[in-house]
């Protein structure tokens, strides 16, 4: 078993999702995250993971230049990560398709956890 | 108390470099383990690892799959580590320490996401 | 504007049924071994209750409330415990994520899932390492919402012996690791027997207990026949024996408040007004013990029910089929070879062959030293030498029952007894 990190980009905002299609749809939102992650964990896959707020800062170079935020536009800033067990990387993504964020035109990146040497 | 991801990216190149020269590589691997050990000496660490180069992209409902990362013209996420700070603005220092910088570009630095009740 | 009175009466009540729920979801979130911090959160959400509500009036839907607020503080535990790994295992990998706590906290607070882990709680209080007296305490804290105070006056014993016991039951939470989930199949009966017999005490203690408070008794008495029920609701507790001891319980609970007249008086079986006995309690009753007629083990649950059955049909003491209670009664000696059980036969074998019958049933008891201070063998003692007209030796005996029992209510019935005597 290998490991792999979903990163997460795109998707919609949950404020706009609201004003579009009322509280409830957020919330079944949520609750699909919360299916798929019970299923991944049901079958030994899940990890951890987490959203990532947008703000933040960069460090940069040798000299450890600091900017804030991220400087990456809009939609390929990464927005959430998911730690996950898989046999290997086609495994990995074929788990990924379940991910509520590609209902709501969103993206996932998939990487497999490797040693430094 | 936060949870914080540090993105690191960039460095790619003088990484395979460094990593043909056995003395200088496991010198970078000693930097790494100290740095590591002094995070969990002080409750800062929860988790975190390096990614292989290679990997899959899904796309949004079509769930399009393509091979690799990724952003034209970006640097690619290359590792990540969950920290655990009080703020920022401690995120952001104790990430200035962080032995990525002896041949990455820049550590990202974003906050776990509350989101709301 | 609500009084203050009306507020703190209205939300005591609210207080105590609800807060067994939260502490029974809470402790699912943050596992047996948090107990301290599962009763902060549950004390801090009624605090704010009653700040809140003393200004604004009682909120129309109060249960609804009080969950919106335990939800919110038990998540922002929940953030904070999460960095500390200081969460319930078992779910702690749907805590742990922004992107499931939240749907996760929600549905451990819905209907269904209250129900469950209220029945799961008890399981932990009723674990094979808590004493079953602290089992008790540890129902009526966690479960019932009662406080020690309330606790120490159903026991008649003082808030420190209660305090201590409820120290134990949360040590054996804290350092056996328990886990808050119903028992695997193997060990499914064991355990539920474990729990029926800390309910049955429970009910007794509110059925036949001395102390005087009647609205204790009479709320620890319902409390073990709602636990007692819930756990007929679920399909995996749902036994015969389960279905026996609510029969059981309603049987007593149909004449509980008969029992006692407007004076403080205990009114025994045939001195009591049986039109007052509560009809939907004994056809309940009937329907329980009918249910548990299923399976081949027939337990000591199914035939004291049976026993209760028997009296609770009967029109009056003297059309009581005595002879039915009687067999009853060996059934039921052979089952448990309780000294305790033949002293009741034999009152039964008094009233169907005569006093003289009973006097040398008791004579005939194994162990009879077993029950050299237990005050109803001498008071039924008395009560057959009364019978027969030998009024020294009642009197001697009604005497002995009276210096063996605390409960008020037994002194005086006893007196009474010394005084018709005279």
């Amino acid at each position: 078993m290998k490991e792999y990190l979903y990163l997460f980009r795109g998707g919609e905002d949950p404020h706009e999702m609201e004003k579009k299609a009322g509280p409830e749809a957020w919330e079944q939102h949520m609750l699909k995250w919360k299916t798929w992650m019970e299923s991944l964990a049901s079958s030994g896959k899940y990890v951890g993971g987490q959203p990532l707020a947008m703000g933040g800062s960069v460090i940069s170079g040798a000299e450890r230049f600091m900017t804030d935020g991220p400087f990456i536009e809009g939609k390929d800033i990464i927005n959430g990560y998911l730690h996950i067990r898989a046999n290997d990387l086609k495994e990995a993504s074929e788990l990924a398709k379940g991910c509520p964020i590609l209902d709501i035109v969103g993206s996932v990146e998939v990487r497999e956890i490797n040693s430094m040497m | 108390m936060n949870e914080y991801l540090y993105l690191l990216r960039g460095g790619d190149e003088a990484r395979i470099a460094a990593k043909n020269d056995p003395e200088a590589w496991g010198a970078h691997m000693m930097q790494w383990k100290t740095w590591i050990e002094s995070l969990e000496a002080k409750g800062h660490l929860s988790g975190g690892q390096p990614l292989a180069d290679s990997g899959r992209v899904l796309r949004e409902k079509a769930k399009k799959v393509t091979d690799g990362p990724f952003i034209e013209g970006k640097e690619i996420v290359g590792g990540y580590l969950l920290i655990k700070a009080k703020d920022l603005d401690e995120a952001t220092e104790i990430a200035k320490d962080c032995p990525h910088f002896v041949y990455g570009k820049s550590v990202e630095i974003r906050e776990v996401k509350q989101l709301a009740m | 504007m609500q009084t203050e009175g009306r507020i703190q009466d209205e939300v005591s009540h609210l207080f105590r049924r609800e807060s067994g729920k939260m502490v029974s979801v809470l402790t699912r979130v943050f596992g047996p071994h948090n107990i301290d911090l599962v009763e902060d959160v549950v004390q801090d959400t009624l605090l704010k209750a009653l700040e809140q509500w003393r200004f604004r009036g009682i909120p129309e839907n109060p249960s609804g409330w009080l969950y919106t607020v335990a939800k919110n503080k038990a998540l922002d535990i929940v953030r904070r415990e999460r960095l500390k790994n200081n969460l319930n295992d078992e779910i702690a990998y749907l805590l742990k994520s922004e992107y499931s706590v939240i749907p996760t906290l929600h549905e451990l607070f819905s209907k269904s899932e209250i129900q469950d882990d209220q029945l799961r709680m008890m399981f932990v209080c009723c674990h094979p390492s808590i004493s079953q007296e602290t089992q008790v305490a540890m129902i009526l804290k966690t479960l019932c919402g009662f406080g020690v105070r309330e606790i120490a006056s159903a026991f008649i014993t003082n808030d420190e012996v209660i305090q201590k016991r409820i120290y134990r039951g949360k040590q054996v939470f804290r350092e056996e690791q328990i886990a808050l989930e119903l028992p695997s199949e193997v060990h499914l009966e064991d355990r539920l027997d474990g729990v029926l017999q800390a309910l049955y005490l429970l009910f007794n203690e509110g059925y036949s207990s001395a102390s005087s408070d009647e609205l204790i008794r009479k709320d620890l008495a319902e409390e073990a026949l709602r636990l007692t029920l819930m756990l007929t609701e679920n399909e995996r507790t749902a036994l015969p024996q389960v279905y026996a001891l609510s029969a059981l319980m309603m049987f007593h609970l149909a004449r509980l408040s008969s029992r006692i007249d407007e004076s403080g008086n205990i009114l025994l079986l045939d001195e009591q007004d049986r039109s007052k006995w509560d009809e939907r309690f004994i056809a309940r009753g009937l329907e329980y013990l009918d249910r548990s007629a299923s399976g081949d083990e027939l337990t000591t649950y199914h035939i004291e029910a049976a026993i209760a059955s028997v009296h609770a049909t009967a029109r009056s003491s003297r059309e009581t089929d005595w002879a039915q209670i009687v067999v009853l009664y060996n059934k039921l000696y052979d089952k448990n070879r309780s000294p305790v059980t033949a002293l009741n036969r034999s009152i039964a074998i008094s009233e169907l062959k005569g006093p003289k019958a009973g006097l040398a049933a008791i004579d005939t008891i194994e162990n009879l030293n077993l029950l050299h201070d237990y005050f109803l063998l001498p008071a039924a003692k008395g009560e057959f030498y009364s019978r027969l007209n030998d009024t020294e030796n009642a009197y001697k005996y009604f005497t002995e029952a009276l210096n063996l029992t605390d409960s008020v209510y037994e002194k005086k019935l006893l007196q009474k007894k010394i005084a018709r005597l005279e």
